[in-house]
């Protein structure tokens, strides 16, 4: 492979890379614009909850999980990526942590393990996802035992599901 | 090689180097290692960190001071974010910190889910976290369940360490 080609293929493979990431920003804070930027207009996506359109998955999730999920955090890894010139297939790891209110008032955590399963397409020089799948692995239902006494009263900096988070001052919410 | 080429190169170079900067932090942090820490800061850098507030040093000193509550951390990264311009770059890293921690002779496990919001400088050729925050995102508070000495856990030879006793330290020197 000629040089230039080789070092496409490494900015591709972080370009896509910044996406998923972008993808978590847009989830965990409830951005609707920055998660619909994720996705090309014509994705589609099979999450069971929800399958079809991935900018109508994108409208209905975004008002779902702030209103069904008390917090919301996700972390990605193991992206296993395979190019194929302006096409790309990936598997990647997420490990999720959400509080949940239930019926009676109380709050329970529920991590949960699962990975997506996408095609990503590069048009006019930018990567989106055309197609995700969401496969569960593994889910729990813990006790919610969070504080906020003691020395988790030193934290002033919190996350927010909104523009309030501090992430937006620092203006590292962009989609493209 | 066209300079557009190099230019995408030297920005996936820069999240790799800043990428490096932040397990180094997690390291330093985990194993209780000064040096390593304090070089990880710019000239003058900057901490927003629950009761730390303004210069970093005081920061740095406290985190790698041995603390007897403290048995065992664990910080892991993930879900990198950067903007990189020039010689600065911004970064939203997540990080998960798991603490073993004993008060009153009882054990008890703390994981906190949070972010570093950075601000980086090249100084020298070499990235440093110039400025950061740390946004607490939630909390759990669990008796601590570990099984350390019996059974198959028993077979983990090597065991994590707050000091340069650390296997990691065989691998990569002091």
């Amino acid at each position: 492979m000629e040089l230039s080609e080789r070092i496409r293929a490494i900015v591709d493979r972080q370009a896509i890379n910044d996406q998923m990431t972008r993808y978590i920003q847009a989830v965990d804070r409830c951005d609707l614009a920055l998660l619909k930027s994720v996705f090309h207009a014509d994705g589609v996506v099979d999450f069971g909850v929800f399958a079809g359109n991935a900018w109508e998955f994108c409208e209905q999730n975004i008002p779902f999980i702030k209103e069904n999920l008390v917090m919301g955090w996700h972390r990605f890894t193991n992206v296993g990526l395979e190019l194929e010139g302006d096409r790309a297939k990936a598997e990647s790891y997420m490990l999720g942590n959400a509080a949940v209110r239930l019926p009676d008032g109380s709050l329970i955590n529920c991590p949960d393990n699962m990975r997506y399963l996408d095609v990503w397409e590069k048009r006019a020089g930018i990567w989106r996802i055309y197609s995700r799948d969401l496969v569960l692995d593994w889910n729990a239902s813990w006790a919610f035992s969070q504080r906020s006494d003691g020395e988790f009263e030193q934290y002033q900096l919190q996350g927010r599901r909104d523009e309030s988070d501090p992430v937006y001052q620092l203006d590292l919410i962009r989609p493209l | 090689m066209q300079q557009s080429d190099l230019e995408l190169l030297k920005q996936v170079e820069t999240k790799q180097a800043l990428g490096l900067l932040n397990t180094q932090f997690a390291r330093a942090f985990d194993r209780m290692d000064r040096s390593l820490m304090v070089s990880l800061w710019a000239q003058d850098a900057e901490v927003d960190w629950g009761k730390h507030q303004g210069a970093a040093q005081s920061f740095v000193e406290a985190v790698t001071s041995p603390d007897e509550s403290l048995e065992r951390t664990f910080s892991s990264i993930s879900n990198e974010y950067y903007e990189v311009d020039g010689d600065s770059a911004r970064g939203e890293v997540y990080v998960i910190n798991i603490t073993t921690l004993v008060k009153d002779g009882k054990k008890e496990d703390r994981l906190i889910g949070g972010r570093f919001l950075d601000h980086y400088r090249k100084e020298q050729g070499t990235w440093k976290i110039a400025k950061r925050s740390f946004v607490h995102d939630w909390n759990m508070n669990l008796p601590t369940t570990a099984v350390l000495d019996e059974g198959l856990f028993a077979q983990f030879r090597l065991r994590g360490e707050r000091s340069q006793n650390d296997p990691v330290y065989a691998l990569f020197g002091g």
